[in-house]
């Protein structure tokens, strides 16, 4: 049997101290350089992009996604744009596969926009870019267990497969994963004016450098992956994190390759962007990572055009996204299997969030959601027809710290917005967090694994997490559980003659 | 049919192939016994084609006959088929093999009566019960995990022989065994709802018998 060698070094500091930087190698920085790579917007997004994070808007002002009928001659597009009161900015207008990301300062409210383009009869839809939220809620730790992981039959699994191989890709679009240990020097603001800050970046210690691939930012620069929120690095950290090292925690599919896509923003990197286009102030330090649908689509096809196999979206949000949907069918078509976490707001309305809920029309797209370790619905997951599998997810109300899930994670004391003006991403520790996203990553992490396994069809893959899934609830499917609790061993193990 | 009829059947059958017998003057061969050895073309053909990529396997065993009233007579047979393949899941059709190595055992008790032509080139068919001993072992199995089941059905029989040396004859002979048993509930089985551990079996006979 497999027995994961984690904790070993990290449990006994982590119970002294609760905070332990992770790592037996020195990373070695780059020397510390403004950096050489072009910012992703340009300042007038910069506005509208802080503007929706001050103001907990649900879109990024004066952007509209369009997508024309076929046979649409580019005059014919021109007229129907002309509805747009206002100019449209050419600089900042591009192509998303056949979905036109179309600016205007002139228009802030996309919603009146979008309703305007849908009555042209040149455009198939138009909507918004909405800004989709991480699902993450954060917890302090006591101390750090990995009962998740046992909850799925992973150390059995693992016996089967162990850890997949390298042949497979997973695609995290999410905040990032740090690609490259350097410094770079980005101005921000420190309360009075604006200064050159080193800012140092460390790639995650528990996942080798040789199983990261470069990946591609869509909202920050053009320069390497970079995490300013941790969250990413975390969901990374379930389904690849090194095991059997001796080193910090585990991952199921730890011998997978990643491909960090960036397409959230947290607030460091809304911070610096403000900085660097002169924008004086804080922006607000209660927002989560926000993820335009424009770069969420982007990068869910970019994964499928660039070999991934499997793609977690950990974030979603409340108004349909076409873009998304027309994303999420070319990914699964080209033979992606796609894990989409189902939502956190159960107490909060339980509203149906987007792309999560189109899972159902998907074959080879799932919806998850989170289980505590009791196997009982975590409070916040939401609930509702759409849902389609859960996993562990963790729930502090159901277990205290230790009922939540932890992974190698960036050590967030180095950059807490309240306290913090200089931050540093270069420190680890045993990250607490829970959430439909971190339930999302059990399900790509186990894909990952059945795709290695031999069921390289995403709709194969899901109606096998389903058929083996540990019905638990109402009976049959239902709304709290879905099809039930994944159960990664008898998955992988599949079906014989008789049994 | 309950094990316990099905042993009063075996030891009836064993007795009069072992014992003396003054019946039967019509047939060179009173009392034989004999080998098989043959192929079988299992009935749950998806599923086996599934994990295995074939629904055929060899067979071989043995028995004994004895006639015990003009040309009626008694058989008594066990064969031992076996069938490596993997484990695999099923989805719309496509079969996905998992590279966990699988075996199944099935190791059939045949009881049969039936009638045999007389003189040197005889036929001879039987109808009777066959109970199929089933074990399905793959790895990374837990202890109850495994498959050990049995299932009794349906067996016919029949077959032609020549006798080529005064005691010695040779012949082949065919058996259908019709056993719903340990299949159809889950496993591959259920998918493709095949319920049968049995099948055809061809297969060459050689008889030694006074």
């Amino acid at each position: 049997m497999t027995t994961p060698g984690y904790h070993v070094w990290f449990r006994g500091a982590a119970l002294l101290a609760a905070v332990v930087i992770v790592g037996t190698e020195k990373p070695t920085h780059a020397q510390a350089s403004t950096a050489p790579y072009t910012f992703a917007m340009t300042r007038s997004m910069v506005e509208r992009v802080t503007a929706a994070w001050n103001d907990e808007l649900p879109y990024v002002p004066g952007e509209v996604l369009v997508k024309f009928r076929n046979g649409t001659s580019a005059a014919t597009q021109d007229r129907a744009m002309s509805i747009i009161r206002g100019p449209i900015d050419a600089a900042e207008t591009k192509w998303i596969g056949n979905v036109l990301l179309a600016r205007t300062t002139s228009e802030p409210d996309p919603e009146a926009a979008a309703a305007a383009l849908r009555r042209q009869p040149e455009v198939e839809w138009a909507q918004p870019n909405y800004v989709r939220r991480l699902h993450a809620t954060p917890n302090d730790p006591s101390f750090a267990r990995q009962w998740n992981f046992q909850m799925i039959e992973m150390s059995r699994a693992w016996d089967i497969n162990p850890g997949a191989n390298a042949n497979v890709v997973v695609a995290i679009i999410d905040s990032g994963i740090t690609t490259q240990s350097a410094s770079y020097t980005f101005p921000l603001w420190t309360g009075n004016n604006f200064e050159n800050v080193i800012v140092p970046f460390g790639v995650t210690p528990d996942i080798a450098s040789s199983r990261i691939l470069p990946g591609r930012d869509f909202v920050f620069w053009n320069g390497p992956v970079l995490d300013m929120d941790g969250h990413g690095t975390h969901l990374a950290g379930t389904v690849l994190e090194e095991t059997n090292n001796n080193l910090g925690l585990s991952g199921i599919a730890y011998g997978a390759r990643l491909l960090p896509l960036k397409a959230c923003y947290g607030y460091w990197d809304l911070q610096v962007l403000q900085s660097v286009f002169g924008i004086p102030g804080y922006v607000n330090p209660n927002e989560t990572g926000g993820c335009p649908d424009s770069a969420v689509a982007e990068a869910i096809r970019y994964a499928a055009d660039n070999g991934a196999r499997v793609i977690n979206l950990s974030l979603g949000g409340p108004f349909t996204s076409a873009i998304t949907l027309e994303a999420l069918n070319y990914a699964v078509s080209r033979g992606v299997f796609v894990a989409m976490s189902v939502g956190n707001n159960y107490e909060r309305g339980n509203a149906t969030q987007y792309p999560a809920a189109y899972a159902p029309q998907i074959n080879g797209a799932v919806s998850v959601g989170a289980v505590g370790a009791s196997e009982r619905r975590a409070y916040y997951s939401q609930t509702g027809e759409h849902l389609e599998l859960v996993a562990p997810g963790g729930d502090v109300r159901d277990g205290g710290f230790a009922g939540v899930i932890y992974q190698v994670g960036l050590f967030d004391p180095d950059f807490d917005p309240f306290t913090v003006i200089r931050p540093r991403f270069d420190r680890y520790y045993e990250e607490p967090l829970q959430g439909t996203s971190s339930a999302a990553p059990h399900v790509a992490g186990l894909a990952t694994l059945l795709y290695s396994q031999g069921i390289t069809n995403p709709a194969a893959i899901e109606a096998a997490m389903k058929r083996f899934a540990k019905d638990i609830g109402t009976a049959g499917k239902d709304n709290e559980y879905g099809n039930g609790l994944i159960d990664a061993r008898a998955t992988l193990r599949g079906l014989g003659v008789a049994r | 049919m309950r094990p316990s009829r099905l042993f009063v059947i075996t030891a009836y059958a064993m007795a009069v192939v072992t014992l003396p017998t003054t019946a039967g003057a019509q047939n060179s061969m009173d009392v034989r016994g004999y080998f098989v050895a043959g192929s079988t073309w299992l009935t749950a053909a998806d599923s086996f084609e599934a994990v295995a990529d074939t629904n055929r396997t060899s067979n071989i065993g043995g028995g004994g006959a004895v006639t015990i009233w003009k040309s009626v007579f008694v058989d008594v047979a066990v064969q031992r088929m076996a069938i490596e393949g993997q484990r695999v899941f099923v989805d719309q059709g496509t079969v996905y093999p998992l590279n966990i190595p699988l075996q199944v055992t099935m190791i059939p008790f045949d009881v049969a009566a039936g009638w045999r032509t007389p003189g040197r080139v005889s036929a001879y068919g039987a109808v009777g019960v066959s109970r199929i001993s089933y074990t399905e072992r793959s790895d990374f199995a837990a202890d109850d995990e495994d498959v050990d089941d049995s299932g009794t059905g349906l067996l016919l029989l029949g077959g032609a022989d020549v006798t080529i040396w005064k005691f010695v004859s040779i012949g082949g002979e065919v058996r259908y065994r019709h056993v719903d048993g340990p299949l159809g509930e889950t496993g591959v089985s259920a998918v493709f709802g095949e319920r049968s551990i049995g099948g055809v079996a061809a297969s060459l006979r050689v008889s030694v018998g006074f």
